[in-house]
Order: C-alpha cells, then sequence, then structure tokens
C-alpha cells in the first residue's frame, strides 16, 4: 500500500462520522483561548475588598483611607468600629483585607514618635493576598515618606531636602517582556498549548490504537508507513490550530507578538510532532481506544504546572526536574511565550532538538509495538514471555 | 434483584471486573495530591538567579550589593560589569533579575541629590517578578531608611532612635491569615486534588453507565431506577471514602495542617460526590459510546478548574464569567474546602451546600430518564 492511499484513509478517519474528530483539534484549543482569555480579561488582580477600622478618625488617618481608596487594587466595602467587627468581616468573607489605623495615630506622628497601621490580610487565596499586600506596601511607604517630608520640614529643611532627607534611596524598577504584570501575557499561551495537546491526545490515541481492533491495513504494509501516514493529518492540522490561536490571542486578547512567525513555526512543529509520537506509544500499549486516552492522563494533565511556566524550573526539586524532562510542554510552553513576549527564546534550537529527538524514539518504539500487535494478539506477545503470564491475562482480557 | 445485590454487583465490577474504575476513584486525587505536593514542596519561590552590576564599585555601593547577596530571594550568580553583558545575561535566561547601582550613586547619596538604583526584571513569569519586586522594595526601603536616619542624626542632631521614627513615621504591622507563608502548596495543591477527585469520579461512573449500555439485552431481572439507585449510593460511598482518604494524604503526607472541622468538610463533599455522581450518569447516558464520554469529560477537566475560581479568583472575573463559572460545581467545592482546611471556616458553605444540592438533583433527575430511555432504546434493539 503506498503512503499516498494511508494518508487518504487517515484523513477519511479523522473526518468520518456526523460529529468527526478532526473538530476537536481546532475547537479545543480555540475554546481554552476564548475562555481564558476572557476569564483572564481585567488581567491583573484588582478592587480586593477591605474594611476600615479607623480609630484615630483624624485629618491624616482619613489622608491614609483616601489612599487606599484611590488604589483600584482596593475596593473598600465598609467602615467598622471594632477590632472584632473588623475580624469578623474578613472571617465571614465580606472583606479579604482589613486595615486597623490606631488610636493615636495623628498624635504619635506629629510628636515623632512614630506609628504602625495594621494590615490583616486573608491568604486562603495567594492572588488576592500578593495583590493586597504589594499595593499597601506601596501606599504605606508614599504616605511615610509624605509625613516624614513634612517632619523634617517643621525642623527647618526646605521642601526638596526634607524629601531627600527622607528618601535618600529610590528603587527604579524595570519589568521587562510583561510590564504590568498580567496573567493574560503569562499564562494564556501556556492555556492554548495545552488545549492543543490534550486535544492531540483525544484524536491521536484513538485513531492509532483502532489499527490493533480493526486491522484497517494489510499485515504486509509496513509499521512505518501507517505510524507516518497517522502523523502526517495530525500534524498537519494541529499546526494550523496554533496558527488560529496565536492570531486570536494577538487580536483579540491583546498578547504581543514580537518573535518571528519563523521561529514560532519551528518550536510549535517541533512540540506537536513530540506530543502526536508520545501518544502513540502510549495508545500502542492500550487494549482498546478508550484505554488509549486514559493511560496518558496522568503524563499529560500535569504538564502546564510542571513545564516551568508558572512554577520555575530552578526552584523544583530533583523529582520534578526529571518528570518535568519528560514532557513536552517543558519544552514547547516556556519558548512559545517567549517568542510571544520577549521576541527571541534562547532554548529555542536546543529545545527544537530534544523534542525532535524524543518525538522519534517514541515514534520508532509505537512502530516496533505496532508491528508486533498486528502480528500477534496480546496473549501471544506475553506467551513467547512467560505462558503462565499468558494464561493469566487471557482470564483477564476475558473477563473484561 | 434487591438493591444490596445490585451494591454488590456494582462493587464486584469496580474492584475486580474493571478494576480502571476502582483505579480513577482512588487513584487520580491522591496520584495529583503527590505529583504536585513534590513539585510544591519547596513551598515558595526563591533563589531566583540574580545578577549584580556595581557601576559605582565603593564603599556605600558595596553595602548594598551585601543585602542582595544576603538575601534568601535572590541567587546571585553573576557579577557583571557593563549594561550589554547585563543585557544579555537576563536575554539568556541565566538570569531573571538584575540590580544596577549607577555610577555617582555614593557621591549622590553623600551630597543628598537623586539616588537611584535600577531594579530590572524578566517579567514572563508573574509569580519571579512578585519575588524580585517585592525582595527588592524591602531592601532598598530598608537601605534607604538606615542611610536616611543616620543622616538625619548627623544633620539635626538628634539621636538614632529619634532620626529613625522621623524617617519612618508610619509603619505597617502585617498580619497575614490562614497560608502565613503564601505556600504554593496549601494555596494550589488541594484545588488540584479536588478537580482529580471529580475527574476520578466522572470515569469511573461513565465507565459503569456504559458498561450498563453495552449490557442492555440483560435487564429482564432488573427495575433500572433500582439499578440506578444502587449505583448511586455505591459511588457515592465509595467517592467518600477517596475523599477521607485526599484529607488522610493532606495531613499525613503532604503536612498541610487541617483546620476544619470534619462535619462541614464531609457534608460539603458529600453534596459534591452526589452532584457529580449524578452529572457524570446524566452526561455519560447522554453520550453514545464511551469514548466519547471519556473525550467529553477530559475536555471539561481544565475549564472546571479554572472557571472554578481555584487560582485566579472569581471576584476579579467580568459578571458573565463568574455566571458561566458559577455552572460549574468545582466552582461551589474548591474555594470552600480550601477555606476550610485553611482557617476552619467556609462563609459561603450554606450557599455552596443548596447549589450543589440543587445541581446534582436536576441532573439526577435528567440523567435517569435519559438513562432510562436509552436502555429501553438498546435493549429493543438487543432483543
Amino acid at each position: 500500500m503506498k503512503l499516498a492511499d494511508i494518508l487518504k484513509e487517515e484523513v477519511k478517519n479523522l473526518m468520518r462520522g456526523r460529529y468527526s474528530v478532526i473538530w476537536i483539534i481546532f475547537c479545543l484549543p480555540l475554546l481554552f483561548t476564548v475562555l481564558f482569555g476572557t476569564v483572564y480579561q481585567q488581567n491583573v488582580v484588582k478592587y480586593v475588598p477591605l474594611v476600615i477600622y479607623d480609630q484615630d478618625q483624624s485629618s491624616l488617618s482619613r489622608t491614609v483611607i483616601q489612599a487606599y481608596g484611590d488604589s483600584e487594587r482596593f475596593r473598600i466595602v465598609s467602615q467598622v468600629y471594632t477590632q472584632e467587627d473588623m475580624e469578623q468581616a474578613i472571617y465571614n468573607g465580606t472583606a479579604l483585607a482589613g486595615l486597623g489605623i490606631p488610636q493615636d495615630f495623628s498624635k504619635n506622628v506629629k510628636q515623632g514618635t512614630g506609628t504602625d497601621v495594621v494590615l490583616i490580610v486573608n491568604s486562603n487565596n495567594n492572588m488576592f493576598a500578593n495583590a493586597a499586600m504589594g499595593a499597601a506596601w506601596e501606599i504605606n511607604r508614599s504616605v511615610s515618606v509624605a509625613v516624614s517630608q513634612k517632619l523634617f520640614e517643621g525642623m527647618g529643611q526646605l521642601p526638596d531636602a526634607a524629601l531627600k532627607m527622607a528618601y535618600p534611596v529610590r528603587m527604579g524598577i524595570r519589568i521587562l517582556n510583561n510590564p504590568t504584570a498580567g496573567y493574560t501575557p503569562f499564562m494564556l499561551s501556556g492555556l492554548m498549548l495545552n488545549g492543543l495537546q490534550i486535544a492531540i491526545m483525544l484524536v491521536a490515541a484513538p485513531l492509532f490504537s483502532r489499527e490493533f481492533l480493526r486491522r484497517q491495513y494489510a499485515v504486509s504494509c509496513p509499521a512505518w508507513k501507517i505510524v507516518l501516514g497517522k502523523t502526517i493529518p495530525c500534524w498537519l492540522a494541529a499546526v494550523l490550530s496554533f496558527a488560529i490561536c496565536i492570531v486570536t490571542m494577538h487580536y483579540f486578547y491583546a498578547v504581543p507578538l514580537k518573535g518571528d512567525l519563523m521561529d514560532l513555526f519551528v518550536i510549535s512543529s517541533a512540540f506537536i510532532f513530540f506530543v502526536i509520537q508520545v501518544i502513540f506509544l502510549f495508545a500502542a500499549f492500550a487494549p482498546n481506544e478508550v484505554m488509549s486516552i486514559q493511560l496518558p492522563l496522568l503524563y499529560i494533565m500535569p504538564g502546564l504546572l510542571y513545564s516551568g511556566l508558572s512554577w520555575p524550573a530552578f526552584h523544583m526539586n530533583e523529582f520534578a526536574v526529571f518528570f518535568a524532562a519528560l514532557l513536552p510542554m517543558t519544552y514547547g510552553a516556556d519558548n512559545v511565550r517567549d517568542l510571544l513576549l520577549a521576541g527571541y527564546a534562547p532554548a529555542l534550537w536546543r529545545d527544537t532538538a530534544y523534542m525532535i529527538l524524543f518525538g522519534c524514539i517514541c515514534s520508532l518504539l509505537a512502530g516496533c509495538v505496532l508491528s508486533l500487535r498486528r502480528r500477534y494478539t496480546v496473549q501471544e506477545i506475553v506467551a513467547k514471555i512467560s505462558p503462565a503470564l499468558a494464561l493469566r491475562v487471557g482470564r483477564y482480557l476475558k473477563k473484561s | 434483584m434487591n438493591i444490596w445485590q445490585i451494591i454488590k454487583r456494582e462493587l464486584k465490577q469496580v474492584f475486580r471486573l474493571d478494576v480502571r474504575r476502582a483505579i480513577f476513584l482512588f487513584g487520580a486525587a491522591l496520584a495529583y495530591l503527590i505529583l504536585f505536593g513534590i513539585l510544591y514542596s519547596p513551598h515558595i519561590v526563591k533563589d531566583v538567579p540574580f545578577i549584580i552590576y556595581d557601576e559605582d564599585q565603593t564603599h556605600i555601593s558595596r553595602t548594598l550589593v551585601h543585602r542582595f547577596v544576603d538575601s534568601e530571594s535572590y541567587n546571585v550568580v553573576k557579577f557583571v560589569s557593563s549594561q550589554e553583558e547585563l543585557q544579555q545575561t537576563l536575554k539568556e535566561k541565566t538570569a531573571y533579575g538584575a540590580v544596577q547601582i549607577p555610577k555617582d550613586f555614593s557621591k549622590n547619596v553623600s551630597t543628598g541629590a537623586d539616588a537611584v538604583v535600577l531594579v530590572t526584571i524578566n517579567g514572563s513569569n508573574i509569580i519571579i517578578t512578585n519575588t524580585v519586586s517585592s525582595a527588592a522594595q524591602d531592601i532598598l526601603a530598608a537601605y534607604s531608611d538606615d542611610l536616611a536616619t543616620r543622616r538625619a542624626a548627623m544633620a539635626i542632631g538628634l539621636n538614632q532612635e529619634a532620626a529613625q521614627r522621623k524617617v519612618t513615621p508610619v509603619s505597617c504591622h502585617l498580619r497575614v491569615l490562614n497560608n502565613q507563608t503564601q505556600s504554593y502548596l496549601l494555596f494550589f495543591v488541594l484545588a488540584l486534588g479536588m478537580a482529580a477527585f471529580q475527574q476520578g469520579i466522572f470515569l469511573a461512573v461513565g465507565a459503569a453507565v456504559h458498561y450498563e449500555y453495552d449490557h442492555a439485552g440483560s435487564f429482564e431481572h432488573m427495575n433500572i431506577k433500582k439499578l440506578l439507585a444502587g449505583k448511586l449510593i455505591t459511588y457515592w460511598v465509595l467517592s467518600m471514602i477517596s475523599f477521607a482518604l485526599i484529607i488522610l494524604t493532606a495531613e499525613g503526607i503532604l503536612r498541610i495542617y487541617d483546620k476544619a472541622p470534619y462535619g462541614p468538610l464531609f457534608l460539603l463533599a458529600g453534596a459534591f460526590s452526589f452532584t457529580a455522581i449524578a452529572l457524570s450518569m446524566m452526561a455519560a447516558s447522554l453520550f453514545r459510546t464511551e469514548l466519547q464520554f471519556v473525550r467529553a469529560s477530559i475536555m471539561y477537566t481544565v475549564p472546571a478548574f479554572i472557571m472554578a475560581g481555584a487560582s485566579f479568583p472569581l471576584e476579579s472575573m467580568s459578571q458573565a464569567m463568574v455566571f458561566l463559572g458559577r455552572l460549574f460545581p468545582m466552582s461551589w467545592l474548591t474555594n470552600s474546602v480550601r477555606s476550610l482546611i485553611l482557617s476552619g471556616t467556609a462563609p459561603e458553605w450554606n450557599a455552596d451546600m443548596i447549589a450543589l444540592l440543587s445541581m446534582g438533583l436536576v441532573c439526577l433527575l435528567i440523567g435517569c430518564y435519559v438513562f432510562i430511555s436509552s436502555i429501553k432504546k438498546r435493549s429493543y434493539s438487543a432483543g
């Protein structure tokens, strides 16, 4: 059988039925892009509900409260009059942060004796706590420096000198690639890529394992041709789907597209090739189509979080580094994000080479298993190793 | 067949005939807890590879450099000697952040002119951005305050303590409740465990429903409603045992200190298990083959996790997204379980219970209807 004939058959397999499976490759990554792009539309965590307990009720304390009210990170939800009420508001979920200003706040500041404001943060969700603490730090620092400046002015310093006396070393900050520290540029490309690899798994795994059950091609047809024939249509569809998602992210969700399109094509092609081959390898060991999807679940699903995209690779322990090294997302996700946000990816060629190499190894192994399983049943293969085990396998297969 | 016989039949299927179901029910969440427990075992991100570019090379600049070197947030991997080298190192991702102390830093500090220290961060990963920027803010603020205190003491003739109070007249006392160290293990792993718990229920119940579809011809001796009740009871009890194992693993292996009162925690888990079983019964009944159902349930996993507000909070999503998120049972479970375990309370517990039970009831009714009519159709075509 010619490769072209196998390709035709495989395209038919992908398009067959009322709900042809090829749509999964196009729709799932696009759904992830649109859905999560819309979820992260606000980009950063804002409007953390804040409860105020102002014991001082002075003009200075009101200035502090106004600074919190003016910040878009906070939304003042209530003012309370006891410490218990403030804590209660946090415990019952009305607020996620509480600002307490002590009774002699203004007096202590004027007398130069120093004073504390109290910020209580509910850290059940780190995202809220991070946003609240970061913003509170900046507001408190600004208030403290402004008050300090006034104190030095009161001691005969000119305003400018007083400011420099209060705040001699300033910090300039330059955040490259994602200046607003937004969630969309941070996660969307990774989630899309995760959707793509899940889609490939859902389509490619049954496509491969059906060959054991339905024997579409003659035994004389070489396994490499079948593997190649099954790879090419999936790969083409996935590359096209990747391109559609990148365009959607860029034009609808304002994710920058700074990198070279050819680099993006190279990394996505290698990633998709690796995913397809590793899924084929899992499917080669699966007893049926359903199991061909279920077997790689624990390998594919943690890919996003193990990829170093969020929890950085330099702070993983040895097991995590080892497990991450086996996953396609580790080599794909960070490079795609770098290309989009920074315009370059220092590990592009190294990771592309790894993915092609791992893909080829998986392809070879999957081809070998395919070749064996097309000639012999599972029981026959096991019998060559251990006849006793083959009997037990036979009983199990019969039962299930 | 009475209910007890149906339960025994179901248990035989779960533990002997189709062991996959037991693996999904008990293994999925445990595997996730262990896998992500290992990943997040350092709890917080520290030791960010960092570079220092000290153009000033004076005693004053070196005291600042020492503070960066001593910080556990940074792992200073290189001292660079030019702007180009700094940029190149960041570009190669050998380091994720850099501090640049300008040439006239000590002179400016001594003369009271503007002294700005520039911190550059590779912002692609916001977890790294947060770690680097907050540590740099703390270091530079403390350094600035120390310097200001010394200068004020000399210039105005105050003692150190009085000068310090003038320099930092307002300080902030921070109290972080429930997850004091901002640990990712506490924040994330439980939520991921809940997602896997749900997936385990889906795949097991889906397999159970499709087993009946595949054996639709053998229903003469069985009341279908009793069969469904038997399945519901079996899988509910098994999923509660699975939940108990999750809690034991979280406490015993991951050392997540559990403040939760067990009553509300297990009631909530019970309501969720009921809803998840009913939802999977309904969904599995709608699909013609198990393969189609498995595909759909895997597609559902990631959106269900994200839309539940387990990472990016629901409160920061648009109204439409919150509405959509609330259609996922996970959104009524994850945050409350986390809140119960970390703080001992869950303010939305009542609402969660009502929502979960209502959803579960609706799904169960639809699921029963679809299942019974499908079984009848299949029995007819089989017989």
